[in-house]
């Protein structure tokens, strides 16, 4: 913690002579020399949204994930997860293997027969004249029914002693991002002032979407107690070769502060400034 | 001839000293508030600077009440709220400390930066809401 005296605002630059500018640079240095100035630092606490006290072990169990990207998506956001939650909270993680919950991606639907029976639903629906679905609204349904299974969550939570269950939906794509990008940028004119001067230039960029929504299930009951969703997204020029997996990394970095807070207190540190 | 003076032909003069003193002692009337406020905020700095924010909150809001025109007052006193976890009253004095000094830098920026804060905030709230 700081004491200083308030910096002045600025110069007093004047025509009138250095009479005036003295005398405006006395006033300042005096009204700076009154204000004197506290920069302390602060703790901000924020308090977690769930109530963990009851569960002392938790189990990540693994995601239905939809990616065309070359990254197993659940592995690594099983890993991530059991990492941090090992450091930033005080459940004890557990290590067990379960059986991959679902993969969307179109490869996978492609090969397990799914699109076929997509394609059967959409039939039937056109022919019986009821509303159509779109393939997306159709996976989300197909995930609901694993995530919302509550007589398979509650075997799950007997297996493992009843802990707090985390689960949900991942979501990762590459989409273009190319078109006009607005630049503004200071010049001086010349008078010397500062002028703003705005252009559009097309750029080629790529963006990379993770779509998380997370499920926190009780294993006792095998119900949902929490849900919550994050969407990340991150720009890449064309010149910046980032590869899917970095870009993960990236967006998970973004979202896994937001994710802690729900099981553990946060705290914001910063500093400001008190006034005399 | 008598010399006798009229005795009210002082009376101006006197009635002039009773306004000035009046005058004096209602700017000194005004100006006592002022001065405990100023020992109040001085004071809790100290006790801020020592981590004991709730002192500090109990002294910053004496010299609110002393003097409700003082923005440094409420700049800290917003501070004292953000470091409890008070965001709204946090919110409320560091908007009242920006009406009475709009172009005090450090308010200014105590209050953007606290601002972030907040907005995560109740981005968080916002999005527990959605369960």
């Amino acid at each position: 913690m700081s004491e200083r005296s308030a910096p002045t605002g600025g110069r007093g630059r004047t025509e009138r002579g250095l009479g005036t500018a003295a005398a405006t640079a006395l006033l300042l240095a005096l009204a700076a020399a009154c204000t004197s100035y506290y920069e302390v630092p602060i703790e901000v606490p924020i308090s977690a949204k769930l109530d963990v006290e009851k569960y002392n072990r938790i189990l990540i169990a693994g995601f239905v994930t939809q990616t065309n990207e070359n990254l197993d998506l659940d592995a690594e956001t099983v890993r991530l997860l059991r990492n941090q939650l090992r450091t930033r909270s005080k459940l004890q993680v557990l290590d067990a293997d379960i059986e991959p919950l679902g993969d969307f991606s179109e490869k996978t639907l492609e090969q397990s027969g799914m699109l076929e029976k997509f394609k059967e639903v959409e039939d039937k629906a056109k022919s019986e004249g009821e509303e159509q679905i779109s393939r997306q609204e159709w996976i989300d349904l197909e995930q609901d029914k694993i995530l919302e299974d509550e007589e398979f969550w509650r075997e799950i939570g007997e297996e493992y002693q009843n802990p707090l269950i985390v689960t949900g939906k991942l979501a990762f794509s590459s989409e273009s991002r190319s078109g006009l990008v607005r630049n503004d940028r200071y010049t001086r004119d010349a008078f010397n002032r500062p002028q703003l001067v705005r252009s559009n230039t097309f750029q080629e960029r790529t963006g990379y979407v993770l779509n998380a929504e997370f499920y926190f299930i009780e294993g006792e009951t095998g119900r949902t107690i929490h849900r919550e969703r994050f969407t990340e997204e991150v720009i890449y020029g064309r010149d910046e070769q980032t590869s899917a997996l970095s870009s993960y990394f990236e967006l998970m970095d973004r979202l896994l502060p937001n994710f802690l807070s729900i099981l553990s207190p946060q705290t914001f540190r910063g500093t400001r400034i008190l006034l005399k | 001839m008598s010399s006798s003076k009229s005795p009210f032909a002082t009376t101006p003069a006197l009635f002039a000293i009773l306004l000035a003193c009046s005058a004096a002692l209602a700017a000194v009337g005004e100006e006592k508030p002022v001065a405990q406020a100023k020992e109040q905020v001085a004071f809790g700095i100290e006790v801020a600077q020592l981590g004991l924010w709730k002192e500090a909150i109990y002294r910053w809001s004496k010299a609110v009440e002393l003097d409700p025109q003082s923005a440094r007052a409420r700049n800290n006193l917003a501070v004292a709220h953000e470091q409890m976890g008070e965001f709204d009253e946090a919110n409320q004095e560091y908007e009242r400390a920006l009406e009475l000094e709009p172009s005090n830098i450090y308010i200014r920026q105590n209050y953007e930066l606290f601002r972030e804060a907040y907005e995560r905030k109740k981005r968080t709230d916002r999005r527990s809401g959605s369960n």
